[in-house]
């Protein structure tokens, strides 16, 4: 039972409240916007997150999704949804994103970055982000202490390889190769997860 | 090409993504074994998304950027709604153009209509700037009539149905919590008066002046921080997250900073003491637990034991108390982490306990994650454990779950010990008490348990506080 609250993105459709915030920007209640970006970019951000291959941030990009959608709220239709609809505007500016990397990619001789960039268009469309991200907590919930740790020095602490390395006492090449096992180790867990709940 | 070289290529190329020579490095390991490319796409993936899982977004700033960068763009274009279709303002004129001749009756209306709108214009040109601006939730006036246009004058009074998020004009935003009265602007000086519940304010620094909030005890004045107010049963509390709040009550004052609380009330105000809490293993745990958090927020995992019989395995994080006191927080999330822990009884909570071995006598006020709220105590140590759940799952859920978020409230007035629970931490209802002999100190604090050794649990709580004698600064 995942302990995050279902974002907006896999909610049912309809959403009365952002329809109502709707209505008011467009009756020039600029202010009704910034409830209707709080409420939506959590669930934006999580979409993005496992989309954005490198040269591209999550930032940028909800940011721009937002925008747009604020230019074009017009054809917003009311009832088909707030979520889906901003999600497809953030689907085609990623699309746009991934061809303006590969051939920036292919220019600079990136070899990684056009890849990615590649990997990443076509995993546009795989499930929804937003049902990977409970079941990567869940994982991370079940990591042993001390491995646990080590992430959270990594990404919560935002320590640098060598920083983490210092504090525990180890070598810069174990830390590598703990960080690099236990991401592994999570990409399996959920896949496990992810079966065990589609069975 | 060995393991190692891959893993420092990829590991280095994470840290500096923006790094030609790491991203060179790795690519000369991608053409020597091309299939490894999927694997680090997948582990791309992954770093990302702990990324947005662990490290998340200062909530707020991107709907700061998004509307500086609407700030020189034209608002979206009218839309109109007619028989459940809708047209753009553009889409209107090209159909206009198109159209027949209208008729006199229709120019009457459409005249009627133009003059109506330039009318309803001139009102908002001379409007009055709002004091504040509802950004999301359900807020009331006294009358009950909603707010219209989600603006609100100075002077509004307004109640909380729901969560609620105000902003004021120089940006700092105020989140109520279900059930909050604030009066908005009452006086000049002052952006609110918090009549009774909960707020979190966020204040944006100034150049110069005092965001100020006052409640019948005292005034608290900041200048650029995040702090909480509570105020309920004759008394303020504020609890400083960041930057310094100043509590007034007439000519006296303290200071008081982040991670530190203060109280007001008729007696004077007051520094809180400091919240240090200890965090024990109490018994034999299997998975052991994993602890985060400090004063007021912790997130528990692992916890693999239960709470009953004559004997727990438990996580406790406590402190000591010293005569009467009132615990409460906020459990916000437990977790369960497999079906086979099905019918769900991992349980989190507040527990107060005559020292830290397995087989104390103790009182617990419980959330579990599909078995709804109740209170357990032993009487005696080594004594069997007895229990009461007056709110099960069926009763509030319809046999589902998960019973979270929920607020607990365990109270002690002598030798008796209440625990009480709440949806909103506003109204409470009372599960149950013991009633068991204890010494003048004891320990209190919050509790895990998986209920099943071997298989881990986890919960989240928020707003611990531990407020001593009865509640009284």
């Amino acid at each position: 039972m995942p302990h995050t609250e279902p974002p907006a993105m896999t909610a049912a459709p309809v959403d009365p409240g952002s329809d109502a915030l709707v209505a008011r920007v467009i009756a020039g209640d600029r202010d009704a916007y910034e409830a209707l970006v709080r409420r939506h970019e959590p669930a934006l951000r999580q979409w993005l997150a496992g989309r954005c291959p490198p040269g591209a941030d999550e930032n940028e990009m909800a940011q721009r999704a937002f925008v747009d959608a604020y230019l074009g709220l017009a054809r917003y239709r009311p009832g088909g949804g707030f979520a889906p609809w901003l999600i497809g505007i953030a689907r085609n500016h990623l699309r746009l994103e991934y061809r303006r990397l590969r051939t920036a990619a292919e220019r600079a001789q990136r070899f990684v970055t056009a890849q990615l960039a590649t990997a990443a268009e076509a995993a546009l469309d795989e499930p929804d982000e937003a049902l990977e991200l409970p079941l990567l907590r869940q994982c991370l919930d079940e990591l042993p202490a001390h491995l646990r740790d080590l992430i959270d020095r990594r990404y919560v602490a935002g320590e640098r390889v060598e920083e983490v390395a210092g504090a525990l006492g180890r070598s810069v090449g174990a830390i590598k190769k703990h960080l690099f096992l236990i991401r592994r180790r999570l990409l399996e867990c959920v896949q496990r997860k992810r079966l065990a709940g589609s069975t | 090409m060995s393991q190692d070289a891959f893993i420092a290529a990829v590991e280095d190329w994470l840290e500096h993504p923006e790094d030609a020579a790491a991203e060179a490095a790795l690519a000369a390991r991608l053409r020597a074994e091309p299939t490894r490319a999927t694997e680090l796409a997948a582990l791309w993936r992954q770093h990302r998304r702990l990324h947005v899982l662990l490290a998340p977004a200062d909530p707020g700033a991107l709907a700061g950027s998004v509307l500086a960068e609407l700030a020189g763009r034209s608002r979206p274009r009218i839309a109109f709604a007619s028989g459940g279709r809708q047209r753009s303002a553009s889409t209107r004129r090209v159909a206009a153009r198109g159209a027949p001749a209208r008729s006199w009756p229709r120019r009457l209306a459409a005249l009627a209509a133009f003059l109506l709108a330039a009318l309803g214009l001139a009102m908002l040109a001379t409007e009055p700037e709002s004091a504040a601006i509802v950004l999301d939730g359900d807020l009331r006036r006294s009358d009950g009539a909603p707010i219209a246009g989600g603006r609100l004058p100075a002077g509004s009074a307004v109640s909380a149905l729901t969560p609620a998020l105000l902003r004021f004009p120089d940006g700092s935003t105020v989140a109520l919590a279900a059930g909050a009265r604030l009066a908005v602007q009452p006086a000049a000086g002052l952006a609110a008066r918090l009549d009774d519940g909960r707020l979190t304010a966020t204040v944006t620094p100034r150049g110069s002046g005092r965001f100020a909030i006052a409640t019948a005890e005292g005034v608290a004045s900041v200048l650029g921080t995040r702090f909480t107010l509570d105020r309920a049963a004759g008394r303020t509390v504020v609890t400083v997250d960041e930057g310094h709040v100043r509590l007034t009550q007439g000519a006296t004052a303290i200071e008081v900073a982040g991670g530190e609380r203060g109280a007001a009330s008729v007696a004077g105000v007051a520094r809180l003491p400091h919240d240090t809490w200890h965090s024990t293993t109490i018994g034999d745990l299997r998975p052991a637990a994993v602890v985060r958090g400090a004063g007021p927020r912790w997130s528990l995992s692992g916890c693999g034991g239960d709470l009953y019989a004559n004997a727990d395995q438990c996580q406790f994080i406590w402190r000591d108390l010293d005569g009467d006191g009132v615990l409460t927080v906020r459990v916000a999330a437990i977790t369960p982490t497999t079906e086979k822990m099905q019918p769900f009884w991992s349980k989190a909570g507040l527990m107060l306990r005559c020292g830290l071995r397995p087989e104390a006598a103790n009182v617990a006020v419980l959330l579990t994650a599909g078995q709804g709220a109740g209170v357990q105590w032993r009487s005696v140590a080594s004594g069997e454990t007895a229990d009461t759940w007056p709110l099960p799952a069926n009763q509030r859920y319809g046999g589902g779950g998960p019973f979270a978020p929920g607020w607990l409230r365990l109270t002690r007035r002598g030798d008796e010990i209440t625990g009480e629970h709440s949806s909103d931490g506003l109204r409470w209802r009372r599960l149950g008490s013991a009633r068991l002999t204890l010494p003048h100190r004891v320990q209190v604090g919050l509790v895990v348990a998986s209920h099943l050794a071997g298989l881990p649990t986890a919960a989240e709580f928020e707003h611990l506080d531990l407020l001593p004698h009865g509640g009284q600064p």
